[in-house]
């Protein structure tokens, strides 16, 4: 089988994209070249990154990795709710609770969900000086979803809706004054605009790998057997690169001038206890799979 | 530009300029309401230190329908870009031809358009995709400006069609 | 070899007098039918999807109404002769108000097709009254217009920032130098130009009195208070480059409402233009972007790069190949398309041959810019030519054929000589990258 693979993701040199690489390579070499996979960067295909689970859906490619799933998938939401999830052990404990949620609403969508990948932690990195959450307090910050905005709005400062490509100019002329991000993702792109990087956990990223059921299910099962362990071993191990590279990357952006802040002892508690009715009121709000969902990861959480 | 003979907005029936009118306000409204949107956006962010939340998502929306709504109104108005110093020195009953295969090639490519956006419509109100954002726009609904804007496309290039069978009928 | 199928009926049915932007899509089609057969042709509802929901090109309509209401109240008129007794006298005149004014426009609007609409609609139909050699007019709006992605900000540098992980803000001030150098040298070539043909712009031998000169600086005022409210809007924060564009068209409103020309038949009759145009452009990237999927499916851009890196070239046969390969793909592909499929792939080629990727991305921009003037497939050409009635593509083509040559001979400049580039960024930010 000849497929076509897509990642969101447009820079070949990320831990992303590397891992996906090496999953077709893997792939390839295990099933002797019966399915080799044609994987295409982010942008290349014309397709929205927002629109990569439909386009897997609807058969027009066959693998890929996505992280803007929530349209299609918004149960998955329910793992970037702010201080929902603070650390890799709670993250590792939530995700095996919902997993079996994801796996039926990716099927839902004609989509076999095969495993995934986790960005470090999204702190806050801003042009002003903070100490604390307080100081959030009359900035406009950059959120990239109506969960992150929330956060922003409860510590009293402005939750500003942006596209990506126009993040650096706003920050160097104050349209913006703080992103929500990985020091290994958008900061790698924005860090000379951004001095101040308070190491403060808000919420997680994290991207699936999957592919289109009916191709999936016309592969050989030693193929099908091949693909999903590779994902599985392949998955883990770009969560660990990114780990890594989230180090290398704080220490570039220190030594290039960005002065990294500490969390302040107790915003963490102050802050989670500030979303907990948040989080309440998003799952009533979208129903009762959503409130199940959120108990069971408050219950492997013990939140 | 224009390599026609029929200058300007030369119409086959009544019925087509009052649709084309209808287009063309409604374009013009939209092309308003963006600047009135982002002005509003930039206005509260600066001054209020408020985001709209939806201007981003709603100005994608708005380009959407200017692409296909704007690109019907100049093939009407035979502003639609065309490289003329070939066609224009061939013999004029050749050309009415030529013309006719031209539009029927851009109506194939229209309807083909057409038909396969009005699919991922389809796939995106059966899938019950919405757009991740404050305002959860159930995305069939802004999706579905392009089958209608191929429709409107398709319809001029059908007038067009029947243009050029009565300059046929006067030659 | 279906690539080179595609090619030639793409150029067949653009020469051959059918709509751009239907032989374009219709190429794309017929392309993706050839790699995949008719299945094919079900990715087409997400790439249009993905090709016209942009909020960046929000910037071409709200750019290009802002200079329909200028037009329609008579403010652009106002402009040309408030400059024309400071000009005049300069072998060209206007046409270095073209060239200048785009280089200002450029400072503001993040992209070519935005500040080539905006100018061309301006000065065309002003210049060519005036009696000024239409095709020479048309090459210097065109040359003028490719301005908009040099100068910063740049739409394009941000998007070869995001495919290489360079730094936009010295993207961004290495085009400045390059982008003022140029903009000189098409005044120059204006100058010797209009001095070997008097015939190709009017003059006026009159001297201007001081009272002249005042009057005339009166009738500039409300294009230096747009400049203000525009670039302002940006240097201080209130809004983005894209969202300047409709704090401009206000500005243009108010200042036209200030001159008494406001009135609601001068905005119905600027919208009606303005979408007839931006849709006419909008609708030109769109089909390009089909265009785009077809080429990334069959994979002709990785299958030339890594030809080339087999080759084993030095580097500056290697930046003579890039131009090649850019010039060829520009004739029939839109810009932002092309950096999305070349420049992922031959990034690791650019370390191993010590090039700086700052400088590249430069160069890149300057390529996607030869990209768009090149016919069949040259946006700015188009949007030059759609601004006025009198002037055809032909005409536009021949006029920035020159500009096209010089264009060519300064990325050559920039090979012999990367300090262009590469100076001001260093002495802003220090060090290297
Ligand atoms: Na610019
Ligand atoms: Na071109």
């Amino acid at each position: 089988d000849s497929w076509t693979g897509y990642t969101y993701s447009s820079v070949s040199t990320t831990s992303a994209v590397k891992g996906m690489k090496k999953i077709t390579e893997q792939v390839e070499q295990k099933t002797g070249g019966d399915l080799s996979i044609d994987l295409h960067l982010g942008k290349t295909l014309q397709i929205s990154s927002s629109d990569i689970t439909q386009a897997v859906g609807d058969g027009i490619v066959d693998f890929a990795a996505d992280f803007f799933f929530s349209g299609n998938v918004p149960i998955g939401r329910v793992l970037s709710l702010p201080m929902l999830i603070e650390n890799d052990e709670e993250w590792a404990k939530a995700y095996k609770a919902v997993e079996p949620i994801l796996v039926k609403a990716f099927g839902k969508q004609g989509v076999i969900l095969l495993g995934g990948y986790r960005y470090p932690e999204q702190t806050i990195f801003t042009t002003f000086k903070i100490d604390d959450l307080t100081d959030l307090e009359g900035h406009k910050i950059r959120v990239t979803s109506p969960e992150q905005g929330h956060f922003i709005k409860e510590f009293k400062g402005a939750a500003i809706t942006l596209s990506g490509s126009e993040v650096p100019t706003s920050l160097e002329r104050g349209v913006i004054e703080g992103v929500l991000t990985a020091s290994a993702g958008g900061a790698k792109k924005w860090g000379e605009f951004l001095p101040y990087n308070y190491r403060f956990a808000v919420n997680y990223g994290n991207s699936v790998i999957i592919a289109n059921k009916d191709s999936f299910e016309a592969l050989s099962p030693d193929a099908q057997k091949a693909l999903r362990e590779t994902v599985a071993k392949v998955g883990p191990e770009t969560t660990a690169a990114f780990l890594v590279d989230e180090e290398v990357q704080k220490k570039k952006q220190s030594n290039a001038g960005m002065t990294l802040i500490a969390a302040k002892a107790g915003d963490a508690d102050m802050a989670r206890k500030k979303m907990i009715p948040f989080w309440e009121s998003w799952a009533k709000e979208n129903g009762p799979e959503y409130e199940a969902a959120l108990k069971l990861v408050r219950d492997a959480v013990n939140k | 530009m224009d390599i026609q003979d029929n200058k300007g907005l030369a119409s086959a029936s009544p019925i087509f300029d009052g649709f084309a009118k209808v287009i063309q306000v409604a374009t013009g409204a939209v092309l308003l309401a963006l600047v009135l949107l982002v002005c509003t956006e930039v206005l509260m962010r600066s001054l209020m230190n408020l985001s709209l939340g939806f201007a981003e998502e709603v100005t994608g929306y708005c380009v959407v329908m200017l692409t296909f709504f704007g690109a019907a109104m100049a093939l009407r108005s035979n502003a639609l870009f065309q490289v003329s110093f070939i066609y224009a020195h061939i013999p004029s009953r050749i050309q009415i031809w030529v013309h006719r295969l031209f539009i029927l090639m851009a109506l194939i490519t229209c309807l083909i358009l057409a038909w396969k956006t009005q699919d991922l419509m389809f796939s995106s109100l059966s899938r019950g995709k919405f757009a991740p954002t404050v305002l959860r726009t159930p995305l069939w609904i802004p999706q579905l400006i392009m089958p209608i804007g191929f429709s409107v496309l398709s319809i001029f290039l059908i007038e067009k069609l029947l243009l050029s069978a009565r300059k046929l009928k006067d030659l | 070899m279906e690539g080179l199928i595609v090619f030639i009926v793409l150029v067949a049915f653009i020469v051959g007098g059918l709509w751009v932007q239907f032989a374009v899509a219709g190429a794309g089609l017929f392309y993706i039918w050839l790699l995949k057969g008719f299945s094919g042709w079900k990715a087409l509802g997400l790439v249009s999807w993905g090709a016209s929901n942009s909020f960046t090109l929000a910037a071409i309509p709200l750019f290009v109404l802002m200079a329909e209401i200028l037009l329609a109240s008579g403010l652009a008129a106002r402009l040309y002769n408030g400059v024309a007794p400071f000009l005049h006298r300069l072998p060209g005149g206007l046409l270095h108000t073209n060239i200048a004014g785009s280089g200002i426009f450029a400072a503001i609007s993040g992209g070519s097709a935005p500040t080539a609409a905006a100018m061309s609609t301006v000065a065309l139909p002003e210049l060519s009254r005036r009696g000024y050699s239409k095709r020479l007019v048309a090459g210097s709006l065109a040359a003028g217009g490719t301005l908009g992605i040099l100068i910063p900000p740049s739409i394009t540098m941000i998007i070869y920032a995001t495919f290489t992980e360079t730094s936009i803000a010295r993207l961004f001030a290495a085009g400045l130098v390059p982008g003022i150098v140029l903009a000189s040298l098409y005044m120059g070539f204006i100058i010797i130009r209009v001095l070997l043909n008097r015939d190709l712009a009017p003059r006026d031998a009159k001297a201007a009195s001081f009272a002249d000169l005042g009057k005339s600086f009166l009738d500039i005022v409300p294009f230096l208070m747009l400049i203000f409210i525009v670039l302002g809007s940006i240097y201080c924060g209130f809004a983005t480059p894209t969202e300047a564009g409709a704090v401009g068209v206000v500005g243009a409103l108010a200042i036209a409402k200030l001159y008494r020309s406001l009135s609601w038949a001068l905005v119905t009759d600027a919208l009606g233009r303005t979408t007839r145009m931006s849709g006419n452009i909008l609708f030109i990237v769109f089909c390009s972007m089909i265009f785009a999927y077809a080429t990334a499916l069959s994979g002709v851009g990785e299958e030339i790069v890594s030809m080339l890196q087999d080759a084993n070239v030095s580097r500056f046969v290697f930046l003579l190949i890039i131009m090649l390969v850019f010039a060829i793909l520009g004739c029939f592909m839109e810009g932002l398309g092309m950096i999305a499929i070349i420049v992922p792939v031959i990034f690791p080629a650019l370390i191993a041959l010590d090039i700086d990727p700052i400088w590249f991305g430069v160069f890149v921009v300057i390529l996607v810019e030869l990209g768009q003037l090149t016919p069949p497939l040259g946006v700015i050409l188009f949007v030059v030519a759609s601004s006025s009635d009198e002037v055809k593509v032909e005409d536009v083509v021949a006029g920035t054929a020159p500009f096209f040559v010089i264009i060519v001979l300064f990325m050559l400049l920039l090979i012999a000589f990367p300090e262009i580039v590469l100076f001001f960024p260093d002495w802003t930010f220090g060090g290297n990258s």
